[in-house]
């Protein structure tokens, strides 16, 4: 468990936002097919954008 | 995609990673010799050599970049994030800075008492090892997604290790004034930048502006964490 544990904060930091987020902008991306590819993009970086906001005050308080 | 973007994040962070790991092998080199700690970060960079000898070539040679891009990409978002928030902590106030100094003093206090050179051999081999393994997983990715850049990648990695490497045996003292969290924010920036613009390319997105997306996403993220450490150091301190 413990070496698990250690990958996982390895490719993380620790984070449990980072990888949420991050599968929640790739899910997004693959689902909206009936969106523009433009739009798409926008909208994948804006979910990357509120990750790395959700993963940085994650462990503010 | 420009050889000077990815060669430089692999120098700088090849380069803060080598001043964290120049800090550990100080310590030994003092306390315990400097053979031991010269031997034990000698075999820490072979065995880090070998690890992206073999990977990047293989990855490099594989001719779909497309499903590598999507494979890569989001490690490099979750490394450069994981990178910046620390960063961002730090400069905010949230978290103490990385001071040299006080892990050398912390190293060769915990070294002294330790007579079995093999105990400073396998604390030099880890701390360069551990290290310079972040940096050794980047530029396999780097090599994974933008093959025909290998030897910039590599080279950034190595041009920074080499200089740390001198100015530690010139100084002989711990880089306490090197200014290790702007480095790191920038390289969290840089990795979180490529990350987003690949995983992008290998999910078949359409940048608005083609490889010229890039350097709107990095001053997008400049922006970001700029607003995050005021937002943060005000959230800190209220």
């Amino acid at each position: 468990m413990n070496v698990i544990r250690e990958i996982y904060d390895f490719i993380t930091g620790g984070s449990v936002v980072a990888p949420v987020g991050l599968a929640c902008a790739i899910i997004f991306a693959l689902s909206s097919a009936s969106m523009h590819m433009n739009d798409r993009a926008a909208w994948f970086i804006v979910i990357v954008v509120l990750t790395l906001l959700g993963a940085t005050l994650e462990k503010v308080r | 995609m420009n050889g000077w973007v990815l060669g430089g994040t692999t120098f700088l962070a090849s380069a803060v990673e080598m001043v964290e790991a120049a800090t550990i092998v100080l310590a030994v080199g003092i306390t315990q010799g400097w053979r031991t700690a010269l031997t034990g970060a000698a075999w820490a960079l072979l065995a880090l050599g070998v690890i992206v000898a073999i990977l990047g070539p293989v990855l490099a040679r594989q001719g779909a970049i497309t499903w590598l891009e999507l494979i890569v990409g989001p490690f490099m978002i979750l490394f450069g994030i994981a990178w910046l928030r620390k960063a961002i902590w730090r400069a905010a106030g949230r978290k103490a800075m990385h001071d040299e100094q006080a892990i050398f003093d912390r190293e060769v206090a915990a070294l002294q008492n330790a007579r079995d050179n093999r105990v400073g051999f396998a604390t030099s081999f880890q701390g360069v090892f551990v290290e310079g393994l972040e940096v050794a997983v980047i530029v396999v990715t780097f090599a994974a997604t933008q093959p025909l850049l290998l030897g910039w990648s590599i080279g950034g990695a190595v041009v920074a290790a080499v200089v740390v490497g001198l100015a530690a045996v010139a100084l002989r003292a711990p880089f306490a004034k090197v200014p290790e969290n702007a480095i790191k924010a920038v390289v969290g920036i840089m990795l979180l930048s490529l990350g987003t613009f690949w995983t992008g390319e290998g999910l078949g997105l359409v940048w608005i502006a083609g490889d010229n997306t890039l350097f709107g996403i990095i001053a997008m993220y400049v922006a970001c964490a700029l607003g995050l450490v005021l937002g943060t150091k005000k959230w800190t301190t209220a």
